[in-house]
C-alpha cells in the first residue's frame, strides 16, 4: 500500500516536470525512511553510538557515493560528537548500548 | 507609562543576567543558522532543542527559543536574497525582488535593509507588546472556558480560510489535526481513546514528532528526491549599507509591514507567512510603478521583511496574555513553558514577571543582537550555504531523530515521528499545507477542553455560549469570517486577493 502510494505521487510529480524524476531517485525516499525506522529498533539494544554510526554510513555510502573509507571515517566522527555534544555537554537522553556508549 | 519604563528596566535586568544573555545569544545564532539553512525551519528546530532546555532556568528557555523564532525571519532573508530560494517559509516573498536586486550586483543594500527593516520592525513589535499586553491581560482574566472557546473557533476559521491554497484542502487538512488531537487520555474523564492499547498513544500524538515529522523530515526526503541545486550568488557582497534614496523607498515599507505584521500576528491562526504576503501586495498596489515589482525594488524587500518580524511580536501577545498558542511556534513555545511548569496565560505577569519582562526585554536584547551580529557575519553565512546537501541532510535527520527520541526516551516517538514524516511527504506533493494540521492538533486539544468545561459550567446547556457578550462576539466574528466571502462581492474579492497573492 504504502509502496504504492509513494509511487503515485512520484509519478503523478515527474509527468509534471517532463519525466524528470526516476525510479533511483524515489529509491532514495523510500531507503532513507526504511533506514531510519530500522534505526528506531536498533537504537536501544546496540546504544546510540554503535546505531548512529551505521545510520550515517549508509547515508554516505550508498546515498552520496562516498568511498567507504572516507565514509567510514566521517560517520564515526560524527557519532562520537555529536554523542558528546548532546549527552555530555547538554546532558540530553541518549540510549547507552551494552558498551556504555 | 512609567510604570512601563520601569518594567522594561526591571526585564532589561532579567534578560541582561549572564545566563539569559547568552541564552538569548544562543537562540538567535542558531535561529538565524537554520534561518539560512533551507529544509529546516524553526518550528523543527525549537522542537529539537526542547530537551535541551531541561537543564536551564524557565526564563533562560524561553529567551532562548523565542530568540531561535525571531532570528529565522533574519536569516530567511539572506538565502531569499543570495540563492532566490527561502531560507525558511516566511521569506519566500523576498526572493521576488531581493534576488533581482542581487542580481543587478545590489545584494548589499537589499540584504541591508532587510536586516534594518527587521531590526526596526521587532522593536516596534516588542514596544507594541509592552502598551499592550498588561491592558489584554486584565481583559483575559475575564476570559472563562466559554471565551477561550469562541476565540479558538476564531483561530479555525482564520486558519481554514487565510490560506495560501485550496480553502478545501485546508479545512480538510484542520479536520484531521483535531482528529490526531482526541488520541489519548480524555481530557474530563481520562478514558482512553484511540490508544487501541498503545501506552505511547495513551499520551496521544506527540507534539514533537509529528512538528519533526511533518516539517522536518518531510523537507529533507523531498529535497532528496528533488536533487537539491545550489548556485549560491559568487560576487562579492559590499556596501550593506543602502543609499539615501533607498532609505527613503524603504521607510514607509517598513513602517507599514511592521504595524500591518503586528497586528496580524495577534491574529490566531495567521503566522508569520500571510502577512509577508499580504505586505507585498500592499507595496505594490501604493507604489507609483506596480509594474517594475519584480524586477528589484527595494520596497519589495523592506515591507515583507520587516512584516514578518513584526509578526513574531504580535504572536506573542495571545500566548503571554491567554495562554493560547496563535501558530505553530507558539505552540512549540508553549510546550516549553508547562515543561517547566509555567502556566502561560493572565496570571502570569503578576506570578512571574520576572519570566513575562524577562522574556519582553530579550526580544529587544536579542533585535540589537541581531544586527550587530549579522552585517559582520554574512560572509559566514554565505560559506555555510556552500555545504553539500549530501553533508547536510544526514545531519539534519540524525538531529531530528535526537530530538525526538530525547524528549521521553521512548523509540516509538521516532516511528510516530516516520508516520508523520510519511504523511508529510505525501501532503506536499500533493499540495496540502502541513500548518492547517498543527494549528488545529494543538487548538483542538485545547477547544474540547473549553467546549467542555463551559458545559459542565450550564449543566449541558449550549446557551451558555450565547449568554456571555465576548464569547458571543468570537463566535460573531468566526461566523462572518466564514459567511461574509459568500454573500458580500467586496470581502469576496478581498479574500481572492489574499488568496491570489499568497498562492503566487
Amino acid at each position: 500500500m504504502l509502496v504504492a502510494a509513494l509511487r503515485a505521487p512520484a509519478d503523478a510529480a515527474s509527468a509534471e516536470s517532463g519525466g524528470a524524476g526516476d525510479g533511483g531517485i524515489r529509491w532514495k525516499v523510500l531507503a532513507t525512511l526504511g533506514v531510519m525506522l530500522a534505526y528506531a529498533f536498533v537504537l536501544e539494544p546496540l546504544g546510540f553510538v554503535v546505531a548512529t554510526c551505521g545510520l550515517l554510513y549508509f547515508f554516505f555510502r550508498a546515498l552520496e557515493g562516498m568511498r567507504w573509507t572516507v565514509a567510514v571515517a566521517a560517520s564515526a566522527l560524527t557519532s562520537v560528537v555529536t554523542y558528546v555534544i548532546f549527552k555530555v555537554w547538554l546532558y540530553v537522553r541518549l540510549p547507552p548500548g551494552p558498551w556504555g556508549l | 507609562m512609567t510604570d512601563i519604563a520601569g518594567s522594561l528596566l526591571y526585564g532589561l535586568g532579567v534578560a541582561l543576567a549572564p545566563g539569559n544573555l547568552l541564552a538569548c545569544f544562543v537562540g538567535v545564532f542558531v535561529g538565524t543558522l537554520i534561518g539560512v539553512l533551507p529544509g529546516i525551519g524553526p518550528v523543527a528546530t525549537m522542537s529539537l532543542l526542547l530537551p535541551v532546555t531541561y537543564a536551564m532556568s524557565p526564563t533562560a528557555s524561553v529567551i532562548m527559543l523565542a530568540g531561535i523564532y525571531y532570528g529565522a525571519m533574519y536569516g530567511g532573508s539572506t538565502t531569499s536574497i543570495l540563492v532566490n530560494l527561502p531560507g525558511e517559509a516566511a521569506s519566500v516573498v523576498t526572493c521576488l525582488d531581493g534576488y533581482q536586486m542581487a542580481l543587478q550586483g545590489r545584494a548589499g543594500p537589499a540584504l541591508g535593509i532587510a536586516a534594518f527593516g527587521s531590526f526596526i520592525a521587532g522593536t516596534a513589535s516588542v514596544l507594541g507588546i509592552m502598551l499592550l499586553a498588561p491592558p489584554l491581560t486584565k481583559v483575559a482574566l475575564s476570559f472563562g472556558p466559554p471565551e477561550i472557546f469562541g476565540l479558538l473557533l476564531l483561530g479555525f476559521t482564520m486558519v481554514t480560510y487565510l490560506t495560501a491554497g485550496s480553502k478545501l484542502r485546508a479545512v480538510a487538512m484542520a479536520l484531521a489535526g483535531m482528529l490526531l488531537g482526541t488520541i489519548g487520555l480524555d481530557p474530563i474523564t481520562a478514558t482512553p481513546r484511540f490508544t487501541y492499547g498503545s501506552l505511547t498513544l495513551a499520551d496521544g500524538v506527540g507534539l514533537v514528532p509529528l512538528i519533526m515529522g511533518l516539517f522536518g523530515i518531510s523537507e529533507v526526503l523531498l529535497n532528496i528526491e528533488k536533487g537539491i541545486k545550489q548556485d549560491v550568488f559568487i560576487t562579492q557582497v559590499r556596501g550593506l549599507w543602502p543609499t539615501r534614496q533607498d532609505w527613503r523607498r524603504s521607510a514607509w515599507p517598513i513602517a507599514r509591514g511592521s504595524v500591518l505584521g503586528f497586528l496580524l500576528g495577534i491574529l490566531p491562526g495567521i503566522g508569520s507567512i500571510i502577512p509577508t504576503f499580504i505586505s507585498y501586495a500592499l507595496e505594490r498596489r501604493l507604489s507609483r510603478h506596480p509594474e517594475k515589482f519584480g524586477t528589484g525594488m527595494i520596497e519589495g524587500v523592506a515591507g515583507p521583511e520587516s512584516a514578518n518580524n513584526a509578526a513574531t511580536g504580535g504572536a506573542m501577545i495571545p500566548l503571554l496574555t491567554l495562554g493560547i498558542a496563535p501558530n505553530a511556534v507558539m505552540a512549540v513555545l508553549l510546550g516549553a513553558f508547562l515543561i517547566h511548569g509555567v502556566q502561560p496565560g493572565p496570571l502570569m505577569i503578576r506570578e512571574r514577571p520576572d519570566m513575562f519582562w524577562g522574556v519582553v526585554a530579550s526580544m529587544y536584547v536579542g533585535n540589537v543582537i541581531l544586527l550587530v551580529l549579522n552585517l559582520p557575519l554574512i560572509g559566514l553565512w554565505v560559506q555555510l550555504l556552500r555545504v553539500p546537501y549530501g553533508i547536510l541532510f544526514p545531519l539534519i535527520l540524525l538531529f531530528c531523530v535526537i530530538g525526538v527520541y530525547s524528549e521521553a526516551g521512548n523509540v516509538w516517538d521516532i516511528v510516530v515521528m516516520l508516520v508523520f514524516a510519511v504523511l508529510g511527504y505525501l501532503m506536499k506533493k500533493f499540495g496540502y499545507e502541513a500548518a492547517p494540521l498543527v494549528l488545529a492538533f494543538v487548538l483542538g486539544r485545547m477547544a474540547e477542553e473549553s467546549i467542555r468545561q463551559s458545559l459542565l459550567m450550564s449543566r449541558g446547556s449550549f446557551e451558555i455560549l450565547l449568554t456571555r457578550p465576548l464569547a458571543t462576539a468570537f463566535i460573531g466574528v468566526a461566523l462572518a469570517v466564514m459567511v461574509l466571502p459568500a454573500v458580500l462581492p467586496s470581502a469576496r474579492a478581498a479574500v481572492r486577493m489574499v488568496g491570489r497573492e499568497t498562492a503566487e
